[in-house]
């Protein structure tokens, strides 16, 4: 009856670009 | 700093972000920078944006009861991800209380 866990992906940051 | 899994973290102030589709936009004012978290990234995120100091244990413990995830992997991703995090200056990490 427990509902059944997401798929575990690694957390990433990834940079974009800068503003300025 | 080390983050320990009673180290608090919250959000700095001067980040704005966005959800678009699964990815997280945050835009760093202070430096100009802007990012994309991906779809996990943003889970971590909306914690911290939902509670303000929340510890490493803290988020761990979420990731665990919401993710299939071996226990050690977890840990090791979750405090490289808020390595990231804090070198970039979106987040900062307090000391824990005595």
């Amino acid at each position: 009856g427990a509902s059944p866990k997401k798929v575990y992906k690694t957390p990433r940051l990834k940079t974009l670009g800068s503003v300025k | 700093m080390f983050l320990q899994s009673d180290t608090p973290v919250q959000l700095v102030s001067s980040q704005s972000s966005s959800v678009l589709g699964e990815e997280t936009i945050v835009l760093q004012y202070e430096a100009g920078m802007y990012y994309e978290l991906n779809e996990m990234g943003g889970f971590i995120w909306s914690l911290l944006q939902a509670s303000k100091g929340m510890t490493v244990g803290q988020i761990r413990q979420k990731l665990l009861d919401e993710f299939e995830v071996d226990a050690v992997v977890c840990q090791q991703e979750l405090t490289q991800f808020l390595d990231d995090l804090l070198r970039e200056k979106l987040i900062e990490a307090t000391a824990p209380a005595p």
